[in-house]
């Protein structure tokens, strides 16, 4: 049985190899690649595709070479290979279309500059979101057989998480203790490998103490995804024992820039804080951390002790795991034996694996590639379609401009036929003419596809992921070219089809504007001004969106607000209670001259809580489980410090100490979705933790506050001063009219005294964490923006250039309507209506074609519907506006026509 | 007096004197891969086959179309008594100008790669 070589290598090899003698070029190429694969071995084929493109590229070089192209005319064999086609040498009759179709080019650089411009940004366009589309999502993970690697973790129970489709499951970290029996129990996979961030802290270099990124791994981890270390070794199992003499490897990056990359390192030690780490090993330069478990590449990586005490509670669930499946295993069956063992483990230990209603944490699987990509797959998908949409558009008014020229050049293609030349010929020649204009647009698009790229990844959030992978390089440039020809053959085939379909007689009537010809190029520019409105229309809600967004009032008073993040625990102060650190880092800050205020906080605004307390309300079941309700830790200072304005009730004072009746404020939200809007002072609300209960007072109400992000809505919180609850860290919270510069340093400085071991991490202004919370809405409107600015325009122009044309072939009958007393206004309504109806119809497709699929962007959009009437209203009166300005342009042109001059010419 | 024959066109007589009847273009880029290490693609060997045709230095001869060319026939190649002479003629000034100075360009060679 034969194998077929790649459709793609077939293509080319038909389109570039042609002529007398190809034949035998072709055939070897084709034995070489059977004889290749047959060969057999591990890799054949991949060798074999190798070789028959390099093959494929080389002959084709050869064989266009001037010389041999020469050579190969010049000779004409009696030999038995004479026969092939005699008489018209294919590739000289390619050659004198060539030339011809150049010359005409360049007769007319304009046009030529035109299209080639048009075509240009619609394959860079979509070139641009290829390569992005590419490098996040196609690109598979670069390791070793990624395509059976899973990620691992813990689903929830009860909370609504969002189910991204194909089964995908937001995982949260999972406990050690699930890690080892899930490992023990199951049969899917062939290794497992457990991953946990933290911080090592880096001695004062005279720059004070640093927090450096690091990870603690199983050692599994380097086998399952088939990484090497560059120097030294990897971990050794006695280093994953509790106790063990601590060992490090180095990401490459932290070898160069902390060790100036000395290649005697192996067995040095690094001494965060007490302890000597010992290097035994430097990863490869290219290695790319898993980045659903680790957002940027910790220099440090740990030995992981499955043993260790802080591995003993089940309900600590800090670990990423990722583990290859074993073959033959699929991700169904894998996830079918998850809940099997998730259902075991609840029954066997429930403690920190089921709720108190007996419901229990799952067990979730997903693809690690898909894990990865997680939701941002389904807004590329899109971006593509809308890059894809201004191709099309672009393609079109191509073939606008294309149909124009051509139909210009009636006479003279008529000509051509009249001399013998076959309808096949002289498409033949107006394709070849598109294929060069193509060709350039193809050039032009990967010069606007390179910038794109750059301008994209500039812009992008950060939360897209594999954001590094990006690049433009042969796969992207291979996709651009067969765009490119895509592009070509709808750009030039219907108009080349179009202007030979009437034989020779037809020259007399050329001269007279037919209703088919006018059918089609008004069908082409409506079709781009519907294009142009659902482009617009996208916009136009992405846009209305973020301005929602960043119309939402934050609850609270931000500028002038700064962020740290502090650890609380210091050296020396471990045995006093964990509020009076907080009581002595808000002392110590709000000591710093020019500080008006300070205060500190579980969580800041714009800030997910990261505390859910289980509260009981009066009238609750034991068993009640109240979700998605925010706790925070707060100093009383806390809410007068942001500005939030109190609702009713009064704030939480000093005088709410340690020793003192429990209280609580909450929030509007929690009135409205907790209580229904009752009136919540002096209400008793029982927090209850593990054994433990308390009952709060609640002694008032706040406006909501903006937390993870403003489009988010508001979380119903409820905050409690931090005397009554042990937290280990604090986000300080300061108000001060100083310019950062000044500020940060001091602050600083006062955590500095404060705590001298652990500097403050996460050091923002509040308008830079709103500014940050806003970036994915903001890049969206910004690209489908670009994308639809584009559109406007290409239709714009095509519709101009059409009535342009128009009123350039129809100079005579408007230059007779107006001999036989037509009024001037009377000629730039006949322009104008032509115009209006081809935008009227084009407007109506276009409304129907975004209200159809609007739908898609429904998970981008904050507060306006995708069928949104004001929007839809704004962008027709936009797209109208533009409109009548390209049409308004040739009816003036038509009403100054002076029909003696046109006459006279005749 | 035509020109001389280029190294390329020399590797590739060479090829056609050692395939004999089987010489079509994969057979020699096969050969003068084997023999040399270097990978010639089958446009460039036509190419050079058509050249020397020209000059009556080989002709050829089409042979019956196989599956595994996916249907297309071989084109075999034969060195004529002309393409014999050129090809010892270009051989022989290699030869007598490289007479015994061999030892003194391997020297030279070892010199510059030590």
């Amino acid at each position: 049985m034969t194998s077929r070589p790649p459709w793609s290598a077939r293509v080319l090899l038909r389109l570039l190899l042609r002529g007398r003698g190809s034949e035998f070029v072709v055939g070897d190429l084709l034995e070489r690649w059977e004889r290749d694969v047959a060969a057999g071995g591990v890799g054949a084929r991949r060798r074999a595709r190798g070789r028959l493109w390099k093959g494929v590229m080389g002959s084709a070089a050869a064989w266009w070479r001037p010389g041999a192209v020469r050579d190969r005319r010049r000779w004409r064999p009696a030999g038995p290979d004479g026969n092939d086609d005699r008489g018209g040498d294919g590739m000289g009759m390619w050659l004198q279309d060539l030339r011809t179709a150049g010359r005409s080019l360049r007769r007319r650089p304009g046009f030529a500059l035109g299209v080639a411009l048009t075509l240009g940004l619609g394959i860079g366009a979509t070139t641009t979101i290829f390569s992005v589309v590419d490098g996040v999502m196609l690109r598979p993970l670069p390791y070793d057989d990624p395509g059976r690697l899973a990620a691992i973790g813990t689903t929830f129970p009860t909370r609504e998480w969002a189910d991204e489709g194909a089964g995908l499951k937001y995982l949260a970290g999972i406990s050690m203790l699930n890690v080892r029996d899930f490992a023990e129990r199951t049969r899917s996979f062939d290794a497992l490998a457990g991953i946990e961030t933290t911080n090592v802290l880096l001695p004062d270099q005279g720059t004070g103490p640093e927090l450096a990124g690091a990870a603690r791994v199983s050692n599994e981890l380097f086998q399952i995804l088939g990484v090497a270390p560059a120097l030294g070794r990897t971990f050794v199992p006695e280093e994953h024992e509790a106790g063990a003499d601590p060992a490090v490897i180095l990401s490459y990056g932290a070898w160069e820039r902390r060790f100036g990359g000395d290649p005697d390192i192996i067995g040095r030690t690094v001494e965060p804080v007490g302890l000597p780490f010992t290097i035994v090993g430097v990863l490869p330069a290219d290695f790319v951390p898993p980045e659903t478990f680790l957002g940027s590449m910790p220099d440090f990586w740990m030995p992981l002790q499955p043993n260790h005490a802080r591995y003993a509670s089940r309900g600590s669930r800090s670990l990423g795991v990722v583990g290859r499946l074993a073959p033959g295993v699929t991700l169904e069956s894998a996830r079918a034996e998850a809940d099997g063992i998730a259902a075991e483990l609840a029954a066997e230990f429930p403690d920190g694996n089921v709720y108190p209603d007996g419901s229990w944490f799952g067990i979730g699987i997903n693809g690690l590639h898909e894990d990865t990509v997680g939701t941002t797959g389904s807004t590329l998908r899109i971006f593509l379609a809308a890059s894809a949409l201004v191709l099309l558009l672009a393609a079109m008014n191509s073939a606008t401009l294309l149909l124009a020229r051509a139909l210009d050049r009636t006479r003279e293609l008529e000509v051509r036929v009249a001399l013998g030349a076959g309808r096949g010929r002289v498409i033949r020649l107006l394709m070849t003419e598109a294929g060069l204009l193509t060709a350039a647009g193809g050039l032009v698009g990967v010069v606007v596809a390179f910038a794109g790229v750059e301008a994209f990844l500039r812009m992008a959030p950060s939360s897209l992921p594999r954001i590094d992978t990006v690049a433009v390089d042969g796969r992207v440039l291979a996709a651009a070219a067969a765009v490119s020809v895509g592009a070509g053959m709808v750009a030039g085939l219907l108009p080349s089809l179009f202007a030979t379909r009437r034989g020779p007689s037809s020259v007399a009537a050329s001269r007279t504007t037919t209703g088919d010809r006018s059918r089609l190029r008004a069908t082409l520019v409506g079709g781009q001004i519907a294009v142009a409105v659902v482009l617009l229309s996208g916009a136009g809600l992405l846009f209305t969106s973020f301005v929602r967004i960043v119309s939402v009032d934050p609850g609270f008073e931000p500028e002038g607000l700064t962020t740290m993040f502090v650890a609380l625990k210091r050296p020396g102060a471990e045995a006093e209670p964990g509020w009076v650190g907080w009581d002595r880092l808000v002392e110590e800050v709000a000591s710093v001259p020019g500080v008006e205020a300070a205060a500190a906080t579980s969580n800041p605004p714009f800030q997910s809580p990261s505390w859910g307390p289980r509260l009981l309300l009066p009238g609750d079941e034991p068993d009640r489980r109240r979700e998605g309700i925010g706790g925070f830790a707060v100093t009383p200072e806390y809410l007068e410090t942001i500005g939030t304005e109190l609702v009713s009730g009064r704030h939480l004072l000093r005088s709410d100490g340690p020793e003192a009746e429990p209280v609580a404020v909450v929030n509007s939200a929690f009135v409205r979705t907790q209580l229904d809007g009752a009136d919540p002072l002096g209400l008793q609300i029982r927090q209850v933790e593990g054994d433990t209960e308390v009952v709060l007072r609640v002694v008032g109400v706040v406006e909501d506050v903006v937390q993870t992000s403003a489009d988010e809505g508001p979380v119903p919180a409820i905050y409690m001063p931090h005397t009554q609850v042990d937290w280990p860290f604090a986000q300080l919270v300061v108000r001060s009219s100083l310019p950062a510069e000044t500020l940060v340093p001091e602050l600083r400085a006062a955590v500095a005294r404060f705590n001298p071991t652990v500097p403050p991490q996460d050091v923002r202004t509040m308008t830079d964490r709103m500014s940050a919370s806003r970036t994915d809405p903001r890049f969206h409107a910004f690209l489908i923006g670009a994308f639809a600015l584009i559109a406007l325009l290409l239709s714009a122009a095509g519709l101009y250039g059409t009535l342009a044309h128009a009123v350039r072939s129809r100079q005579r009958e408007i230059g007779v309507r107006m001999a036989l007393g037509s009024a001037r206004r009377g000629v730039v309504g006949l322009v104008l209506r032509e115009g209006m109806a081809i935008t009227l119809a084009g407007l109506f497709l276009g409304v129907v074609g975004a209200l159809l699929t609007s739908r898609v962007l429904a998970d981008l959009l904050f507060s306006v519907e995708p069928n949104d009437p004001v929007t839809f209203l704004v962008v027709s009166g936009v797209l109208l506006a533009v409109a009548a300005v390209a049409c308004l342009l040739p009816a003036r042109r038509a009403s100054s026509v002076d029909p003696v001059e046109v006459l006279r010419a005749e | 007096m035509s020109r001389a024959l280029g190294e390329f066109e020399q590797l590739i007589l060479f090829a056609l004197v050692q395939l004999d009847d089987e010489a079509y273009g994969a057979a020699i880029g096969r050969a003068i891969e084997d023999r040399t290490g270097r990978t010639v693609s089958a446009g460039a060997i036509y190419t050079a086959l058509d050249r020397l045709a020209a000059r009556g230095l080989v002709t050829s001869e089409i042979g019956e179309p196989t599956a595994e060319r996916g249907g297309r026939r071989r084109k075999y190649y034969t060195l004529e008594p002309a393409g014999a002479v050129e090809l010892s003629r270009s051989v022989d000034v290699i030869r007598s100008m490289s007479e015994g100075l061999m030892p003194k360009v391997e020297a030279l060679a070892a010199e510059r790669a030590g």
